[in-house]
């Protein structure tokens, strides 16, 4: 990965384990955890089986993300752009 | 993610991820395979000038109420196949190698306007809920639209002065939806021998990484033969689309096609055959053209006037008693008399010109009168096409 691809936060989530499933769970799960902010589109987004599916992250492993991705937003706005 | 990079380098994989928010990405350069094979986008995604210099894999992703894809260019090719689409639009993409959207949704409006596919397009199977608009795009290989499902659906598709370089787009077993737009459409000229299609270079100049296409040599022979089965392939396809226009009633788009089909029978035939495909094209367009027939018979008036003007003029012993204004006055109303033979005119005015009649006059009078019926029947063929005349 490049210097400037290291510094994207986005990037570095998508790649935080060596794991390809592990990825796809903590991007997931990071996912939901951001939406819960937003009740309206959380629920809507609950009727989407595959958004149902995502597992919960834990408290810890969410700060364990924040932790090593410092950047990464802890929230964002309701129709603000992920990337 | 890409804010603030002009490229990445090293490959992205994010199958199976889930997008909850809208995804922006701008003027990045993905210098090697991006993979979203399986990813859902609930929100939007935006993509807007970028590179995909190797592969985009999207293969069953779910994309939101939204996404666009605006001036990307897509090197190694691009792989929507088995995708769910609301709304997308892909305004001036160039597509270098296969675009692959094989048995994909379109549920919404999707517009591929101004789009550049120059390998092949393959939509086959794609089900069209909305409507697709390809207007102003160009396809420089094949574009396959066939449909091999026990239960094919009509796609509202729109090809408004799209071109298509290389062969006329194939719509195999698929229903074709009555608002189909062909206004305006350029289909490939069966006389052009070369793979290059002209739009090729004219419109790499949008394009910086341009991949040659030209064909490597190979033995004539199966070249030939490779030609012919291309060919004859076209020519299936331009009868699937003129027995789908007719049976929809467009008689435009289905004599549109059939001069294409007859055009490539014609050089897919035996020389003794091409001369006649090719005389019927040159009098009538097949049988849609007016103006050429009347042209012909103009043409055929006035030379025929000439020639017996010259011809009386030379010949002293009838002492007809003329200046040379009133025989070829004369000329012309005989030579006018012989186009029209089949209205009689000859009878109701006889010409003292054919009083005695020598071999080279009768030769004129018959020649004229074979050429005038004949551009007669392709005038009233002419005007039934047009004006749809039953």
């Amino acid at each position: 990965m490049t210097a400037a691809e290291e510094d994207t936060p986005w990037l570095r989530l998508a790649r935080i384990s060596r794991s390809h499933k592990e990825n796809i769970r903590l991007w997931n799960g990071y996912q939901k955890y951001l939406l819960g902010s937003f009740l309206f589109d959380y629920h809507s987004q609950m009727e989407n089986p595959r958004f149902a599916d995502i597992a919960d992250l834990s408290d810890a492993e969410i700060r364990n993300i924040q932790t090593r991705i410092p950047d990464l937003p802890i929230e964002l706005e309701r129709h603000g752009a992920m990337f | 993610m890409t804010e603030g990079l002009t490229e990445i380098k090293t490959p992205l994989e994010l199958d199976g991820f889930y997008f909850a928010f809208r995804v922006v990405i701008g003027n990045t350069t993905f210098k090697r395979s991006f993979f979203l094979n399986n990813a859902q986008f609930a929100a939007n995604l935006e993509v807007y000038n970028c590179i995909f210099k190797h592969r985009l894999n999207a293969t069953a992703a779910i994309f939101g109420p939204s996404t666009e894809f605006y001036e990307c260019r897509f090197i190694e090719g691009a792989s929507f196949n088995f995708t769910k689409i609301e709304w997308s639009s892909f305004s001036k993409a160039i597509f270098k190698m296969t675009a692959n959207f094989h048995a994909s949704i379109f549920n919404g409006s999707n517009t591929f306007e101004d789009a550049i596919f120059k390998g092949k397009a393959d939509f086959s199977n794609a089900t069209v809920d909305g409507r697709i608009n390809f207007d102003k795009a160009t396809f420089c290989d094949g574009a396959s639209f066939d449909d091999a499902r026990p239960d094919p659906s009509a796609a509202p598709l729109s090809f408004n002065a799209t071109e298509f370089c290389k062969h006329p787009p194939s719509f195999f077993g698929r229903k074709m939806h009555e608002n189909t737009d062909w206004t305006g459409v350029k289909l490939p000229n069966a006389g052009r021998k070369t793979a290059q299609c002209e739009c090729l270079q004219e419109n790499d100049k949008r394009a910086d990484d341009t991949v040659q296409m030209a064909d490597k040599p190979m033995d004539p022979k199966v070249q030939a033969a490779q030609s012919r089965d291309l060919l004859e392939d076209d020519k299936r396809a331009y009868e699937q689309l003129r027995i789908k226009c007719g049976a929809l009633g467009k008689v435009e788009d289905e004599h549109m096609f059939f001069r294409r089909e007859m055009e490539l029978t014609g050089r897919l035939s035996p020389w003794y055959t091409r001369v006649t495909y090719w005389l019927y094209h040159l009098v009538s367009d097949y049988g849609h053209s007016y103006w050429r027939p009347m042209a012909g018979m103009v043409g055929v008036w006035y030379f025929w006037s000439l020639f017996y003007a010259l011809h009386f003029m030379a010949r002293d012993q009838l002492h007809l008693c003329m200046d040379r204004v009133e025989l070829l006055l004369s000329a012309m109303g005989l030579s006018f008399a012989n186009i029209f033979a089949v209205f009689g005119f000859y009878r109701r005015f006889p010409s003292d010109l054919l009083a005695d009649p020598t071999f080279v006059t009768v030769l004129l009078t018959v020649s004229e009168t074979l050429l005038g019926f004949v551009f007669l029947f392709f005038l009233g063929l002419g005007l039934r096409t047009r004006f749809r005349l039953r």
